[in-house]
């Protein structure tokens, strides 16, 4: 049976809104000690949280750092107060820890960004990977964050727009500009092969 | 959905392709007459004469048709008898000059000759030319003037008499004379009359009655719309890129925010087994502290 787009939306965002419920649930009781709990936080968000580090960071061993460190904060300390929506937490909170581990670098040498390697095989999968990241780099700072938040961390403007501390509208606008622009790249980057 | 969308235009392009073909009249290829009447009807309404007729009048119960005496007009009559089926009380005339060219030359004259007074103008059918009847209040000198300029421009084409009979003849008058009293009458379709005030207003060519011009407007338009319902489908069919290498040559995907939004979500890195499993020695080490 068809389903409207309105009915899709609410389907979508009752789901979505389970799936918040459910990490904060394990992001609670991981202070209290659950191991299972904390290998289901793990699981849940290992991913989007190397992303969000490396996407500020832009070295593969450091972000896996910084994702330690903040499994290691989760479990460890007690929060000042009390955490609404975990996602978005892990998520700033990674992100902050990114922007120190970036700092303390930046006093040891330049980092460019666009020439970031990461090492892989030279299997199909790995060529697309390297060519859709190379140029998701070349987007300036804000956009390929935003775009990453969007696609990777599956969250919706307000929640990027809370962890940016930019308005929606502007992390709306972004967005769109960021894959405009990915379009104009894949097709240069086409036209130059 | 995007299969749906795509279905909805070829429906809409289909339509509009149906639409036109309709208009141009394709669809009639074929069709046939009880009576000639009822083709020069069907020509009529569309206002639609074709190059090879040339008019058509009674005479007594005979039907007389008449086309163009070339080879069109041979192959029209031949094709007309195949068209009509009942063609025992017709007869078919070859005459020189076609009607839809009779009707352009009375359009122009209508603009033209305004200012010599005229009573009258429309086709002869019987014979084969246009006539207009001068008014008789215009003087000899620009009778002749005009009779000139006309065998002139349109030799046997266009015939010029002098008007002596007043006309009144209500029940050929249509509404807009009625209306308007002296300004425009059509009597029969193809005899007009005018005031001196309304061939003012013909000369500026402030009136459009002429349906035909409506007919190519709705033409236009419709084109028009095709022109842009196609545009507007090949211009929403994503643009190519070679995106991906596969055997030494590029894969090309379609180009769309849902085709970029894949593949960053493909590229988003993935921890990989080594660290996974540092990190569960990791919290299984916090958790027993």
């Amino acid at each position: 049976m068809f389903k409207t787009r309105n009915t899709r939306n609410i389907v979508s965002f009752k789901m979505r809104k389970k799936h918040m419920d459910s990490i904060t649930e394990d992001y609670l009781k991981c202070k209290e000690g659950d191991k299972e709990a904390v290998i289901r936080l793990y699981n849940s968000m290992r991913n989007i949280l190397l992303n969000v580090a490396f996407n500020v960071n832009g070295n593969l061993n450091d972000a896996e750092d910084i994702v330690h460190d903040v499994f290691v904060k989760v479990i460890q300390e007690e929060d000042e107060e009390k955490v609404k929506n975990a996602k978005l937490y892990l998520i700033r909170m990674t992100r902050n820890r990114a922007i120190d581990y970036l700092r303390k670098r930046k006093k040891e040498f330049d980092i460019d960004k666009s020439e970031v390697i990461i090492q892989t095989d030279s299997s199909e999968e790995s060529v697309s990977f390297l060519f859709t990241n190379n140029l998701i780099n070349r987007l300036p700072q804000p956009e390929a964050e935003i775009v990453r938040l969007r696609v990777v961390g599956e969250l919706n403007f307000r929640e990027i727009a809370d962890i940016l501390n930019i308005s929606v509208a502007n992390s709306f606008r972004l967005y769109k500009k960021g894959i405009r622009q990915l379009k104009i790249l894949f097709l240069g980057q086409g036209e130059e092969k | 959905m995007k299969k749906i969308r795509i279905v909805l235009w070829e429906v809409l392009f289909l339509a509009m392709v149906f639409c036109f073909c309709i208009h141009i009249g394709v669809a009639d290829e074929g069709k046939k007459f009880e009576t000639a009447n009822e083709m020069l009807l069907e020509w009529s309404r569309n206002d639609d004469y074709p190059e090879y007729y040339c008019g058509a009048w009674a005479e007594g119960d005979r039907f007389i048709l008449a086309f163009t005496n070339d080879d069109n007009g041979h192959c029209a009559a031949e094709k007309t008898v195949q068209l009509i089926e009942d063609m025992n009380s017709v007869s078919i005339v070859y005459q020189q000059y076609s009607y839809a060219y009779l009707k352009s030359i009375m359009s122009e004259l209508c603009i033209e000759i305004g200012e010599y007074g005229i009573l009258c103008i429309g086709i002869d059918d019987y014979e084969n030319c246009v006539h207009i009847i001068l008014s008789p209040y215009a003087t000899e000198e620009k009778r002749e003037e005009l009779r000139c300029r006309i065998y002139k421009k349109y030799d046997t084409a266009a015939k010029v008499s002098d008007g002596r009979i007043s006309l009144v003849a209500d029940e050929f008058f249509n509404e807009a004379f009625k209306e308007n009293n002296e300004s425009i009458t059509l009597i029969n379709k193809n005899i007009m009359i005018w005031s001196p005030m309304k061939i003012e207003l013909i000369k500026n060519k402030k009136f459009v009655t002429d349906l035909r011009h409506w007919s190519w407007i709705t033409a236009y338009l419709e084109v028009a719309f095709l022109i842009i319902a196609c545009a507007l489908f090949f211009t929403r069919q994503k643009k190519v890129v070679p995106a991906m290498i596969q055997n030494s040559k590029y894969e090309v995907h379609s180009f769309s925010k849902s085709f970029i939004e894949e593949l960053i979500r493909k590229s988003a890195l993935q921890t990989n087994k080594e660290f996974d499993i540092y990190m569960m020695e990791e919290f299984e080490r916090l958790l027993h502290k």
